[in-house]
C-alpha cells in the first residue's frame, strides 16, 4: 500500500515537471522561429540588442534603436565607407554657385513598404514636420540652416539654405532625424515629434512584429528597390545582459552578435580564441574619452588638467581592459578625420612631469600625506559614471590609482543612467566618461553641439578664457565656404581644446563581429550604427 | 502514512552551533583585524597582474583589476556584515520603542501606528527599498536608511503583538494593583519576555539582510566602487564568469556560509530558548 502511493506520487512529480520544462522551453521560442519551420526553406538570422526597438519614429530619438532605424528608413544620401558621398534616394543632385540651393533628382523606382510611392511631396512633408520641431533638433545645424524646401518636379526637390553650409550632405546621411516616414504613417495631427501610427519605410525591412522585451521581427520589404536581402526574416531577442548574450550565442539562439559592448571584451577573446567562430574588428570608429570641466573645483586649473593627462597609463589601461581590441588615442578626434590630421603633440604618460606641474600650480605634497594640498585645500576631485556600464567603472578605478600616484584624489560617483546624463547636461562633474559620435558626424556636428549647453561639452569648456571665441569660430566654421579657412578654423578649435586640455582622450572605440561559421557576408562599414543586415546570407 | 519529523540528534546540533560559531567569529575577526590580517591593500590596482591565479602574493589571487581578492574579500567583511548587524540594531530598537508604545498604551496612538504599518506593509519589500534608494540616491548610507525605514515595520508589528499578549496576564495585572508604574511594568515585566523571542528572529532575520544588501551591491544601488562589498564583487566578476569563475564562487561562498551560520545560530537559539520555557 505504502509503495504504491510512492509510485503515484513520483509519476505525478515527473509528469508535473515535464509540463513544466516543456513550458519554459517553448516561452523562450519566437513565434516566427515555429513558423519558420512550418514553411521550410524560410532564412532567419537571429542577432540580439540590449533594449526594444521603440516605435521606430524616423524623427525622433531615444527610445527608437539607430540601427532598426537604419533598417526600415533610408536617406536622400549615403556616406560611403571611404566618407565619400554616394547617392541613395537620390540619384544625382546640384549645388548652386553660391552654395545655397541643393537640388536633388530622386529615384523614381522607389516605393514604401505599403506600396505608396516615394517622391518629391513626401519628401518634402518629412522635412517640414522636421522643421516645424527645429528646438528638439537644434545640436543639429543643418535643421537651423535650412530655409525653405520646395517641390520642383514630381520627382526634383529643393532645399534652400540661409547660409551656404558644408556638411549639408554629410547631415543629410544621418540615421535621424531626416529619413523618411510614409503618408499612412503620420499621425492625424500631423506632428511625428509626438508619435506616428505606423512604421512605414523605404528601406529594405520591414518592422513586422514585436513582444516587448522579448523579440522584435523584421521582414523583407516586397517593394524594395534595391539589392533583394539575402535573408528572409531577422528576429532580434531582447537580451539586456552580456553574459546572457555571450551564453545564447553559445547555445546557437543567436546567429551573430555585431556592434559595441554586446558582450564583454573577455567573452570576445575567448570567442576569438577557442577558433570554433569568426570574429573580426572594425576600424576605429569615434574616441571614448574623458571631458574635463574648467569649471569645476580643482580642474579650473589649466596646471592640474595637463597633469591629469600626464598621470594616466593609458596602454597599460587598454592592454588591459580592451585586450589590446582598441588604438590608444591621443587626440579628441582620429587623424583620419576630416581636417583632423593636424600633427598636434600627445600627452605622454610622465609621472615625473604631472607632479612637476603640479608642484609650480602650488600644489604640494605635506611630510607623510598622500595627497597634495594647497592653502589647505586637499587636491580632490569627482568622476561621474553610468554604474551599469563596466567599462566606465574600470576607467574609474584604474584611473583612481594613477592618479593618487600624482598626489591627486580622485572620488569615484557611479550613477544610474539618468542621473549621469542629468550631470552632463548640467555640468556638475570635474570629470565625466563620453564618446563622441564617429562618421558621419565628426568632427562638424560633434564640435557644432559644443555651443549648445545642454551637453558637456559645453559644459566643461565654460571655464576656459577664450570660451566666446571658440563658439564664434565654431560658427565661423561650419558657414565657411573656403577649403583653405575651414582647415586654420579647424585648427584652431582643435588646437586650443587641445592645449587646453578639456579632454582626456582614452582610445578609439571599435565595432566586433563574431558569428557562426554559417553565416557570411559580415562586413564592416564607415560609420557606427549601421549593420550589413543585406549583406548577410546563412 | 504519517511522517514523523525526528528532533535532530542533539550532537550533530551542537556540531553546528559549535561551527557556525567558529564562522562568525572569524567574521567579527575580519571586519575588526581587517588592515592587519590583509596580505594586501584591497584597493590597490595593478593592471598587469591583474586575474592571476593563486601565489604567495595572492592567496585567492587577483580579480580583472589586480587587486586582492583575499584583501577584498577580508575588508568586505566590515561593509557587508558590518552593515547588515547595524541595520538590524537599529531596526530593532525603533520597533521595540514602536511596539512596546503601541502594544501597551492602545487606543489612538496604536491605531494611528498600525495604519501606518498597514500603508508601509502593502508594498512589497523590495520594491519600497528601491523606491526609497531612488529617491536617496544610491551609496551606503542611503541603502541603510531605506532598508530600515521598510523593515522595522514587521518587527513593530510582532512586538506590538506580544505585548498585547502579555498585557492581560495576571502576574501584569497584579504588578499593576500593586501600584507599579508604567515605566518599571514595561522594562521590568514585559521587555525581558519579549526580547529573546526579538533576539531570535533578527538573528535568523541576519541571514536575510546581507542577502539584501549584496543584492542591492550587485544592482550597483549600495557600495561605491572601489570599496570591498561581497555583492559587488559578484558584479565585477560576472564578465568572466567564463575565464575566470573564481572572481564569482569566493564572494558567493562568504556570503553562504556567514548566511547559514546565522540560522543555524538563530535555530540553536531559538530551540535553546524553547527548552528553557518548558
Amino acid at each position: 500500500m505504502r509503495k504504491a502511493k510512492w509510485h503515484v506520487l513520483f509519476i505525478c512529480l515527473a509528469v508535473s515537471a515535464s509540463i513544466l520544462l516543456a513550458g519554459c522551453g517553448s516561452n523562450n521560442q519566437p513565434v516566427a522561429q515555429e513558423q519558420g519551420e512550418a514553411t521550410t526553406q524560410e532564412k532567419i538570422l537571429t542577432i540580439s540588442w540590449g533594449q526594444d526597438m521603440g516605435e521606430l519614429n524616423p524623427h525622433m530619438y531615444s527610445p527608437n534603436q539607430m540601427f532598426a532605424q537604419d533598417m526600415v528608413y533610408e536617406s536622400l544620401v549615403r556616406y560611403g565607407e571611404d566618407g565619400e558621398i554616394q547617392p541613395k534616394l537620390a540619384e544625382d543632385w546640384e549645388i548652386s554657385p553660391d552654395g545655397k540651393e541643393y537640388t536633388f533628382k530622386l529615384r523614381k523606382d522607389v516605393k514604401f513598404s505599403d506600396g505608396s510611392s516615394f517622391n518629391a511631396a513626401i519628401a518634402k512633408k518629412n522635412f517640414d514636420v522636421v522643421l516645424s520641431n527645429a528646438e528638439r533638433h537644434n545640436w543639429l545645424e543643418l535643421i537651423n540652416q535650412i530655409e525653405a524646401t520646395e517641390v520642383v518636379e514630381e520627382y526634383t526637390l529643393k532645399l534652400v539654405f540661409k547660409n551656404p553650409y558644408y556638411p549639408a550632405l554629410q547631415e543629410l546621411a544621418l540615421i535621424r532625424p531626416l529619413r523618411f516616414l510614409g503618408e499612412a504613417g503620420f499621425p492625424d495631427n500631423g506632428n511625428t515629434a509626438e508619435g506616428i501610427k505606423q512604421a512605414i519605410g523605404t528601406g529594405p525591412w520591414v518592422f513586422s512584429e514585436e513582444v516587448k522585451g522579448e523579440y522584435a521581427v523584421f521582414t523583407k520589404n516586397e517593394h524594395y528597390w534595391g539589392a533583394e536581402p539575402k535573408v528572409d526574416k531577422i528576429v532580434i531577442k531582447i537580451i539586456p545582459d552580456a553574459e546572457t548574450r555571450a551564453m545564447a550565442f553559445e547555445k546557437k539562439e543567436i546567429d551573430l552578435i555585431y556592434g559595441s559592448g554586446l558582450i564583454s571584451l573577455d567573452s570576445f577573446k575567448q570567442f576569438r580564441d577557442s577558433g570554433k567562430y569568426k570574429t573580426d574588428i572594425s576600424n576605429p570608429l569615434a574616441t571614448r574619452f574623458l571631458a574635463i570641466n574648467s569649471n569645476k573645483g580643482a580642474t579650473k586649473e589649466l596646471e592640474v588638467r595637463r597633469a591629469i593627462q600626464h598621470a594616466f597609463d593609458k596602454q597599460t589601461f587598454i592592454d588591459a581592459v580592451f585586450y589590446g581590441t582598441e588604438k590608444k588615442a591621443d587626440t579628441l578626434f582620429a587623424s583620419n578625420f576630416p581636417y583632423c590630421d593636424l600633427g598636434l603633440e600627445a600627452y605622454d604618460y610622465n609621472l615625473e612631469k604631472a607632479s612637476l606641474l603640479l608642484e609650480e600650480a602650488g600644489w604640494k605634497k605635506g611630510e607623510g600625506k598622500e595627497f597634495r594640498e594647497k592653502n589647505g585645500q586637499l587636491l580632490e576631485m569627482e568622476f561621474n559614471f553610468d554604474s551599469d556600464d563596466a567599462i566606465q567603472k574600470s576607467i574609474g578605478e584604474v584611473l583612481q590609482g594613477d592618479l593618487k600616484k600624482a598626489g591627486i584624489k580622485l572620488n569615484l560617483v557611479g550613477e544610474e543612467t539618468a542621473s549621469y546624463a542629468q550631470r552632463q547636461k548640467d555640468g556638475n562633474f570635474n570629470l565625466i566618461y563620453e564618446s563622441n559620435w564617429g562618421a558621419p558626424y565628426d568632427p562638424h556636428s560633434f564640435v557644432s553641439s559644443m555651443r549648445t549647453p545642454a551637453h558637456a561639452d559645453y559644459q566643461a569648456q565654460i571655464g576656459l578664457p577664450m570660451k566666446s571665441e571658440i563658439d564664434a569660430k565654431i560658427t565661423e566654421v561650419l558657414l565657411s565656404t573656403n577649403e583653405e579657412e575651414r582647415q586654420e578654423l579647424y585648427a584652431y578649435i582643435l588646437e586650443t581644446l587641445h592645449e587646453q586640455a578639456v579632454y582626456l582622450p582614452i582610445s578609439y572605440r571599435s565595432n566586433i563581429a563574431v558569428h557562426h561559421d554559417y553565416v557570411s557576408g559580415v562586413v564592416f562599414f564607415g560609420t557606427q550604427y549601421e549593420m550589413p543586415l543585406a549583406n548577410i546570407d546563412l | 502514512m504519517a511522517i514523523v519529523i525526528k528532533k535532530p540528534n542533539k550532537f550533530i546540533r551542537n556540531h553546528m552551533v559549535i561551527f557556525s560559531s567558529v564562522i562568525l567569529l572569524v567574521m567579527v575577526c575580519f571586519s575588526l583585524l581587517a588592515p592587519v590580517i590583509a596580505p594586501n591593500h584591497p584597493e590597490d590596482v595593478d593592471l598587469l597582474q591583474k586575474l592571476q591565479g593563486t601565489s604567495r602574493d595572492f592567496p585567492l589571487g587577483t580579480d580583472h583589476l589586480g587587486r586582492c581578492i583575499l584583501s577584498r574579500l577580508i575588508y568586505g567583511t566590515k561593509v557587508s556584515v558590518g552593515t547588515a548587524v547595524a541595520v538590524m540594531l537599529i531596526t530593532v530598537s525603533i520597533s521595540i520603542v514602536v511596539g512596546t508604545i503601541s502594544g501597551y498604551k492602545g487606543g489612538l496612538i496604536d491605531d494611528m501606528i498600525m495604519r501606518l504599518c498597514d500603508m508601509i506593509m502593502a508594498f512589497p519589500n523590495l520594491v519600497l527599498t528601491l523606491v526609497i534608494i531612488g529617491m536617496l540616491g544610491p551609496g551606503l548610507r542611503n541603502l541603510m536608511i531605506a532598508m530600515i525605514l521598510v523593515h522595522w515595520v514587521g518587527y513593530a508589528r510582532i512586538i506590538r503583538g506580544m505585548v498585547l499578549s502579555h498585557k492581560e496576564k495576571n502576574f501584569i495585572l497584579s504588578a499593576k494593583v500593586s501600584g507599579s508604574s508604567d515605566f518599571k511594568i514595561i522594562f521590568q515585566h514585559i521587555l525581558p519576555n519579549v526580547l529573546p523571542q526579538i533576539i531570535v528572529l533578527a538573528t535568523l532575520d541576519l541571514g536575510s539582510v546581507i542577502l539584501h544588501i549584496s543584492g542591492f551591491s550587485f544592482l550597483g544601488l549600495g557600495i561605491r566602487p572601489p570599496d570591498p562589498e561581497w555583492g559587488a564583487m559578484l558584479n565585477d566578476g560576472r564578465q568572466f564568469i567564463r575565464s575566470n569563475p573564481s572572481l564569482m564562487i569566493y564572494p558567493g561562498i562568504m556570503i553562504l556560509m556567514t548566511v547559514v551560520s546565522f540560522n543555524l545560530l538563530g535555530d540553536a537559539l531559538r530551540d535553546f530558548l524553547e527548552e528553557k520555557n518548558y
